[in-house]
């Protein structure tokens, strides 16, 4: 659809560049008038060819026959009369010419608007046209100079412009119009000195080698760097060209091969079955151009190059194979050639015949397509590479590559799904390619990643044995990802577990460097002072009872303040509550508490915030971590809601569910981002240490507003499984000592 | 002490057997004429009291290339380290004996006229064995043949080349006995260079050894070819241009062949 889309789109720029207005209109018409004289000199004049055929050629020399006129003898052994004679001879100009007439004038009409298929159609007349023009037209040497001036200038001018219509490089332009010029020039003045008659064989010779050089030269870098389209019309007009020169070479040839002076003894009958097969042959040419400048059923020419080299190659071998056992077995037994020789070699080729034939189609796909044909041998390159490699990322690299060869493609890349994101791993890709082809990659049910493949050319798009072959090897990297992507992941679980380890180193040290500071700030000086004040205590029982009555007042109260300090730390290593009353029972107290301090502020006008706990009575022995992390997380939940939420009602509720211990926190307040925005100092800080105390854990942590943004949820799951057993067992054996 | 024992013995019957294997090589080049028939394409008349008919010239260079190349410069190749090829002279002894069943079946009456040859190599070939230090490895090697498949297609190429002039050499023998076991030497020389071939083809060792020595007589025969290409027995011009250039890709494959054993070896001793 796109490519359709495209070449339509392209034609009509074309269509609208090329529009009958100015030089182009000029050009367009006078191609057409050359064209309509040639059909017309050449029409014109087949009737008297018919006569000519009729009266003179078996009875003369008949030496303006367009083909090796057949010998008398022959035409009678054939039961031909002189009138068959003729009309055979005149059927065969008028047939040969029909089919270039009309192939040209297809293209006329199917591509009005580009100058090329002027170009073209011109082109193919001077294939037919010239020599029987020159022939028949005789007389009027003038006329046959210009059509042959004429006729040479379209060949060439469709060799160098063809298919796109425009020069590849100026220079090649150039040198090749010189060169035409130069045989022109010296066409018109053929007696001069210089003229093209006077030319020594090595001169002509190196003008047809430097035109046809550049010529080709200018064919092969258009073909390299062409589009899609143009690439398959050049390679019809090029199966043609090659189609017609090796039938011109093989029916020239083979005759040498029987009869080394064939040429010599020119039996008629012979030579007039060559000239037929080789215009016969040359008959590839218009067939092969008309479709290409068509541009009809273009990319089916792959399998008929394919099959054209295939049998052509097998037939040769056939040939060499059969030729050689016979020559192999007459010096073997140093006889004549003899029939049984004949049959062993007939039998040597039956046996080789369909070995030969399935090695020579591989071949032949391997030149034309790589080596898609045979997807096991890909695959089984696949798996020696992947073989030879221990890096996932190489593995990846391997894929890629074998994509590359096998399907003879500029780019192919792979992009493995990580993170919910597409991370190109291998190979590369083409920025905005709309040619691109994607293949999921998947392992297991689960799309891994994506396989990126470029097309060959702009336009062109896989074959099904393309897309066959695309999906036996993306089965095989589906699995290479899939594994490749298990390795990243135990690289980034190990990356993970590293960070986690050093955090808890970090957070133990900084908890330890914590308790040394308040020990060495707080305590220590306190308790260097009470050592100070007792033994002030004991001199001042002796001076001053009452003074030292004083003192010990003063003395025990900073033991108590001590204490307390103490208790406050052992607090912040773990709630001493939790021990007493386990965790339900804890975090009740600490409802109970704000609750009292509620009544507190009960005395105000403000309104009293409803707590309410839902747990059960009894709680099964819980991990220390996950039970100091639940209280943490309640506690601080709780006090968030009391500060900030603004409520009415607070609901707290701790229960298991599954291997999960939940801790909710549920409130009508004024939602999560407006207690947010209302906090001062630094927002968010409770709720960050609730997430971060629940991942610790190993759990998660949800917070939302409610519906219409009245209340607040805060939930977090803490797991419990992983510290089930052995922690709890060692609980209760503690206990029951 | 036995093994001291067993040590002095080896080296002594290594010294006797080198000793032998320099008398038989010279015996080879001079008195059985190895050298101076081999040089007869190119010097006519080399070290010979008589001069040889111009029609058997290159039947002269075959003797040479038999003698002098293949069965002489086996033995001077085993001239070091001998009990490392016993390939070679695994190769000398059957040789040997194709040459003297080649006599025997083409030529009866000639081969009893000159029994003194059979009884002469009889005991060539049993000295040489007697004093072989390693005398098992000759027919029973412990060594596992590894084919290989370019070298053994290379013998199959060679067959279909050498068979013509096998066929050939046996009906010439069997048709003209006049010239000495003249035709029935090539047909000789073809079998053991056959033969030779597929020896050369089992990577034991000493075969790179033999498969120079192979295209050293591929590369002779085919000088010699081009040398006389019209004379009784030769390979032609073409012929001659093919086994040279047989012989130069032997010979590459056979320094080729010495990479991947190589290489095998170092994969096994790793």
């Amino acid at each position: 659809m796109g490519l359709e889309a495209r070449t339509n789109a392209a034609q009509t720029r074309q269509g609208e560049q090329s529009h009958p207005n100015g030089w182009l209109f000029v050009f367009r018409w006078a191609g057409m008038a050359v064209f309509g004289l040639i059909a017309i000199l050449y029409i014109s004049k087949l009737p008297s060819y018919y006569m000519y055929l009729q009266e003179s050629c078996l009875t003369g020399a008949c030496e303006y026959a367009a083909i090796t006129p057949l010998p008398r003898q022959a035409v009678e052994q054939a039961g031909l009369s002189g009138t068959g004679f003729a009309l055979l001879y005149t059927g065969i100009a008028l047939g040969f010419f029909l089919i270039y007439f009309v192939v040209a004038s297809l293209i006329l009409v199917k591509r009005p608007k580009e100058p090329i298929s002027v170009i073209a159609s011109l082109a193919l007349m001077s294939i037919i046209a010239p020599t029987f023009i020159r022939m028949q037209w005789r007389e009027y040497a003038g006329l046959v100079g210009a059509i042959e001036g004429v006729t040479m200038v379209t060949l060439i001018l469709f060799l160098l412009w063809f298919p796109g219509g425009r020069n590849v490089k100026p220079w090649v332009a150039w040198t090749s119009m010189g060169l035409l010029a130069v045989r022109l020039t010296a066409g018109y003045f053929p007696d001069q000195p210089w003229g093209v008659d006077r030319w020594p064989l090595w001169c002509t010779l190196l003008w047809f080698v430097l035109q046809y050089g550049i010529l080709f030269y200018s064919q092969f870098i258009r073909f390299r760097y062409a589009q899609a389209v143009e690439k398959q019309q050049t390679k019809w007009v090029v199966y043609g060209m090659a189609l017609a020169v090796t039938g011109v070479f093989l029916f020239s040839v083979v005759p040498l091969v029987f009869q080394s002076d064939f040429y010599e003894r020119s039996d008629p009958l012979w030579m007039f079955f060559i000239d037929l097969g080789v215009q016969l042959s040359i008959l590839a040419i218009p067939i092969t151009l008309g479709l290409s400048v068509m541009r009809k059923r273009l990319w089916d020419i792959d399998p008929i190059v394919n099959r054209t080299l295939v049998y052509f190659l097998l037939s040769a071998l056939i040939i060499a194979l059969y030729t050689l056992t016979v020559w192999y077995l007459t010096l073997l037994f140093r006889t004549e050639h003899d029939q049984i020789y004949s049959f062993i070699a007939a039998g040597v080729v039956a046996v080789v015949f369909a070995p030969l034939k399935e090695k020579l189609q591989r071949l032949v796909n391997q030149l034309l397509y790589g080596k898609k044909d045979d997807p096991f041998s890909v695959l089984l390159q696949l798996g020696n590479r992947l073989k030879e490699t221990l890096s996932p990322a190489e593995s990846l690299d391997i894929v890629v590559q074998t994509v590359k060869d096998s399907l003879r493609i500029p780019y192919a890349g792979i992009g493995v799904i990580q993170n919910e994101a597409t991370v190109l791993a291998a190979g590369g890709r083409k920025e905005n390619d709309p040619d691109e082809v994607t293949i999921e990659l998947s392992s297991g049910g689960l799309t891994l990643g994506w396989l990126y493949i470029g097309a060959r050319s702009p336009g062109e798009s896989f074959s099904e044995t393309d897309r066959k072959l695309i999906g036996a090897i993306a089965r095989q990297a589906g699995i290479v990802v899939q594994s490749v992507k298990q390795a990243m992941d135990i690289q980034l679980l190990l990356e993970t577990l590293r960070e986690s380890r050093e955090a808890l180193i970090f957070a133990r040290e900084e908890e330890r460097r914590a308790m040394r500071r308040n020990l060495h700030d707080d305590i220590a000086p306190r308790l260097a002072a009470m050592r100070l004040t007792a033994s002030v205590a004991a001199d001042w029982i002796r001076k001053d009872p009452a003074k030292a009555i004083e003192i010990v007042t003063k003395f025990k109260a900073d033991i108590s303040e001590t204490v307390d300090e103490i208790r406050g730390i052992v607090h912040d290593l773990r709630p001493h509550a939790l021990d007493e009353l386990g965790l339900v029972g804890a975090v009740r107290q600490r409802v109970d508490q704000l609750r009292d301090m509620q009544a507190v502020k009960g005395i105000t006008k403000e309104p009293l915030l409803e707590i309410r706990l839902e747990a059960p009575e009894q709680l099964p022995i819980l991990p220390a971590a996950v039970e100091v992390g639940a209280y943490r997380i309640a506690t601080e939940s709780l006090v968030n809601v009391v500060k900030h939420a603004a409520a009415s009602v607070c609901d707290i509720r701790i229960a298991l569910e599954g291997r999960d211990l939940v801790i909710e926190t549920k409130d009508n307040g004024i939602g999560l981002s407006a207690s947010q925005a209302n906090r001062p100092g630094k927002p968010g800080i409770g709720l960050t240490s609730i997430r971060e105390r629940a991942v610790e854990l190993g759990g998660s942590c949800v917070m939302e507003s409610l519906a219409d943004g009245r209340g607040t949820r805060i939930e977090a799951r803490l797991p419990i499984k992983p510290f089930e057993q052995g922690e709890g067992h060692n609980h209760v054996k503690s206990s029951s000592r | 002490m036995e093994r001291e024992e067993a040590r002095g013995k080896g080296l002594w019957l290594s010294i006797v057997f080198r000793v032998f294997a320099v008398i038989f090589t010279l015996s080879g080049l001079f008195m059985l004429q190895g050298l101076s028939e081999g040089l007869e394409p190119w010097v006519q008349g080399f070290m010979a009291s008589s001069p040889l008919p111009d029609e058997l010239r290159f039947h002269a260079a075959a003797h040479g290339a038999l003698i002098g190349i293949l069965f002489s410069g086996s033995l001077i190749v085993m001239l070091r380290n001998p009990l490392e090829k016993p390939i070679l002279l695994q190769f000398y002894f059957v040789g040997h004996l194709v040459f003297l069943a080649t006599l025997l079946l083409t030529d009866v009456k000639l081969a009893l006229q000159s029994f003194f040859v059979f009884i002469m190599f009889a005991v060539v070939l049993l000295l040489l064995f007697v004093t072989y230090g390693k005398r098992r490895e000759l027919f029973r090697p412990a060594e596992t043949p590894v084919r290989n498949r370019t070298m053994l297609i290379m013998t199959g190429i060679a067959l279909l080349g050498l068979l013509p002039v096998l066929l050939n050499g046996i009906i010439g023998q069997v048709q003209d006995p006049v010239q000495q076991f003249r035709s029935g030497e090539s047909a000789a020389l073809s079998i053991v260079m056959l033969y030779g071939g597929y020896l050369a083809a089992s990577s034991r060792r000493g075969s790179r050894a033999l498969a120079v020595l192979l295209s050293l007589a591929y590369l002779f025969m085919g000088a010699a070819s081009i040398t006389l290409p019209d004379h009784p027995g030769s390979w032609g011009i073409w012929g001659g241009a093919a086994s040279i250039l047989y012989g130069l890709v032997y010979t590459w494959l056979a320094f080729r062949s010495k990479v991947s054993h190589a290489n095998t070896a170092a994969q096994a001793s790793s």
